[in-house]
């Protein structure tokens, strides 16, 4: 994973609509994308792949929304500034067993 | 004709206020999740009503390409509205980024769909001016026509594309009609948009067929006429 770039997101929220979409919102990245996905076990911690290499790591993802993600094909990402909608992408989601991850370097 | 699916401002107003908002990461670990109702008390012009409504955009776009007929275009999306794309953002920036976010959404159709969107509005770009035209080609370019789904021939479509709406003349819609035993054909079978540009003395190419009832983008031949016409 040495070549990987991912950054850990402290603050940012998912939004659930009234038919079920949810959205992740959070501060800009300015990656380019390319086959935008989150991988996801269900647990604290999730990765935005925007492209094949960077990304970000949600960390700590509310648990009463948890579930929901799990069982989502895809998300609405939406990157801001401020109050800006900056982007706004579609990633699918990719649901997996057990992050194969070492978050505890990461996150520092 | 398809019906516009747009979402009103009040639509958009009802959706946000029954969105839950569950905050996340390790900033916010022990926070409840509110209602979108409560974030709205709290700021009006909040982003999240500002990425739901540009959401909500892309998927009525989106549903709306996949509900087309066989005799309808985007142009159709357009043209009901010729200011909708305004009435639906508000800025410059927020249409590209609409616009933007269609490339990286289309998946399968994207190709289609980016070089619609091109042509459909590309009368409504010249006339809002070339701030409005500029953003969208650099939407096209930088953001995601060729990122996400899109397969290497369909950013090569979108790239081609953007030459087509950077050009100084567009030629109206070839019909082909197929002739059988001498007579006239009855059924549209091909069309062919050119566009050529002058200053960089290049000519695009765009070929539509039918394909089980839709018109599809078949080939797109992006020229160098200082090239012997070879086509690149």
């Amino acid at each position: 994973m040495s070549d990987l770039d991912f950054s850990p997101l402290n603050n940012f929220m998912i939004a659930e609509g009234s038919k079920g979409q949810l959205y992740v919102f959070m501060e800009a990245k300015g990656e380019n994308l390319e086959a935008p996905h989150i991988v996801y076990d269900g647990k604290e911690h999730a990765i935005l792949f925007m492209n094949e290499s960077s990304g970000v790591i949600l960390d700590y993802i509310n648990p009463e929304v948890r579930k929901k993600l799990a069982n989502s094909r895809e998300v609405v990402v939406v990157e801001t500034i401020l109050e800006d909608v900056k982007k706004t992408y579609y990633a699918s989601m990719k649901f997996v067993k057990e992050l194969d991850f070492d978050f505890s370097g990461a996150l520092q | 004709m398809t019906e516009r699916i747009i979402p009103s401002d009040q639509e958009l107003l009802e959706e946000m206020k029954r969105t839950t908002v569950y905050p996340s990461g390790s900033e916010n670990i022990g926070k409840e999740p509110v209602t979108g109702e409560k974030v709205l008390e709290q700021d009006k012009d909040s982003k999240l009503y500002k990425g739901i409504r540009v959401a909500a955009g892309i998927t009525a776009f989106l549903t709306y390409c996949s509900m087309m007929g066989p005799d309808e275009s985007i142009a159709d999306y357009v043209n009901q509205d010729p200011t909708w794309l305004n009435q639906m953002f508000g800025t410059a920036g927020e249409v590209t980024l609409f616009l933007g976010s269609i490339a990286v959404a289309g998946g399968k159709h994207t190709q289609e769909i980016v070089s619609d969107v091109a042509k459909a509005t590309k009368e409504y770009f010249q006339e809002e001016g070339p701030k409005l035209k500029e953003g969208f080609v650099k939407s096209l370019v930088n953001a995601r026509a060729g990122g996400a789904k899109l397969s290497k021939r369909a950013k090569s479509y979108a790239k081609r594309t953007i030459e087509a709406i950077k050009g100084d003349k567009t030629e109206e819609f070839s019909i082909y009609r197929p002739r059988e035993n001498g007579e006239e054909g009855v059924e549209l079978d091909t069309k062919i948009v050119t566009t050529t540009n002058k200053k960089k003395d290049t000519k695009t190419e765009a070929t539509y067929k039918m394909d089980n009832g839709n018109l599809r983008l078949s080939t797109v031949l992006f020229e160098k006429m200082k090239n012997g016409g070879k086509n690149v």
